[in-house]
């Protein structure tokens, strides 16, 4: 009887420890990359997913003629620094922010036409693989400028 | 001990089959984002080569400030009216249209119609708080706008902050699909106000505005399509792929492709982009399509 219920009780905790890690982005996202999009206006959407070294994921993205525009990304301080790649549609690069060991996390431009860019975000691979692989949150927001 | 032992090794079972859920959710994300590959121009990037892809869309505030900007002028006649709020009994419903009264809102506030924007703010907060995300447009929210009411800058802020709010509150919840229905129904009226400003002003500059969602409408399909299990995003998406039809018509050619970067300001100008040659007879179609599908949502219980 006494295991049965403290196996419930584990199922519990651990279907709660999905949603926590959730959650977890969200204040992330607020505390952490909000600030950094000031002055430039939220798009309204949340763009954060957990990721682990060596994973990527992809941003399509439209941008309009006559608007200036800022892009942040950050990753949570489990995660080594993060990169990303702007690309035009033909997949010509237009914007890296890793320069040497240096790497931004905001990138402020303008566009002559309206267009489309995707954005790459990437953790990159471990270095001490003797620590368990980690995973923690990363958030890109883009804002917008009259 | 035997029991804790024991214990420990099913907590750590658990967990790891729980963890291998959120590898699941992102492989399925590449599937559904795979299947839509006009969401990504046809060129050298793949976005199935990534684990999650992402598909985001301008902002209603930021659609409102274009076209004021392209000479468009404030018109009450044109926004949803306050009196259907009573008909939004569903979460569809009520999802779609709050991204109906929410584009309703930005376009208030970018043309300063402060008092029209309050009431608008008050039938955003009541369809929130029927879809449980009070916390984005709460008393809060509220009381923020009636404060900076005279500072048009403050107002979009506090309206953009909100709308980030309830789309992470939505998130958080596991209602990716509520938060689709939302941008949708945001999208919808954007477009279906700017081509009622076309028709009234027939100004290129707008004209070439409206061929732009072009690019807009493939993010909105690529993020209705991952949520098309629910049959009311799927219903929504199959109106959305019937007006890219009629989008598609529009001639676009590419633009000389130079990017530089200020030294002084960091700010990077990124060239090349579309040129859109679009024709009355092109945006008549879109402002048919248009009507129809915004008929259909805000007549939606």
């Amino acid at each position: 009887m006494f295991n049965r219920y403290m196996f419930v009780f584990m199922l519990v905790c651990c279907s709660l420890f999905g949603n926590n890690l959730q959650a977890q982005c969200k204040s992330f996202a607020k505390k952490n990359a909000l600030p950094k999009l000031a002055p430039y206006i939220t798009n309204g959407q949340l763009n954060t997913t957990t990721m682990s070294p060596g994973q990527s994921a992809d941003m399509i993205l439209n941008f309009n003629s006559g608007q200036s525009y800022r892009i942040v990304v950050v990753g949570e301080g489990v995660l080594e620094a993060i990169e990303f790649q702007v690309m035009d549609a033909s997949g010509k690069t237009v914007f890296k922010n890793k320069d040497g060991d240096t790497y931004t996390d905001t990138w402020d431009f303008t566009v002559q036409q309206t267009t489309q860019l995707t954005l790459t975000v990437k953790v990159p691979e471990q270095v001490d693989k003797t620590q368990l692989n980690t995973e923690g949150c990363v958030s890109v927001l883009i804002g917008f400028k009259k | 001990m035997n029991v804790i032992a024991k214990s420990v090794g099913i907590l750590a079972g658990v967990c790891i089959m729980s963890s291998c859920g959120n590898s699941a959710s992102v492989s399925e994300d590449k599937e559904n984002a795979t299947t839509d590959t006009t969401a990504v121009k046809k060129g050298k990037r793949d976005a199935s080569n990534a684990q999650k892809v992402f598909y985001a869309l301008p902002s209603p505030i930021e659609t409102a400030d274009l076209l004021k900007k392209a000479g468009a002028t404030y018109n009450k006649d044109y926004l949803n009216s306050l009196d259907n709020s009573t008909k939004y009994n569903t979460s569809a419903g009520r999802a779609l249209n709050l991204g109906v009264y929410g584009t309703d809102l930005s376009f208030t506030t970018i043309f300063d119609a402060s008092s029209e924007s309050l009431l608008y703010l008050k039938k955003v907060n009541t369809l929130a708080s029927n879809l449980g995300i009070s916390e984005a447009f709460g008393e809060n929210t509220m009381d923020r706008m009636q404060a900076n009411s005279n500072n048009r800058d403050s107002l979009l802020s506090i309206i953009s902050d909100a709308y980030w709010t309830a789309d992470a509150y939505l998130q958080d919840n596991q209602r990716p699909s509520t938060s689709a229905l939302i941008v949708a129904g945001g999208w919808i009226e954007g477009l279906y106000i700017a081509t009622r400003i076309s028709q009234s002003k027939n100004s290129a500059e707008i004209n070439v505005r409206i061929a732009e969602q072009k690019l807009s409408l493939d993010n909105l399909i690529g993020l209705m399509t991952e949520q098309k299990k629910d049959q009311d995003v799927a219903m929504i998406l199959s109106d959305l792929i019937d007006l890219r039809d009629s989008f598609a018509k529009i001639k676009t050619s590419a633009g000389q492709s130079a990017t530089s970067t200020d030294p002084n300001t960091k700010v990077t100008t990124v060239g090349g982009g579309a040129k859109f040659d679009v024709t009355k007879e092109d945006i008549s179609e879109i402002s048919k399509k248009a009507e129809a599908i915004r008929t259909k949502i805000i007549n939606k219980s």
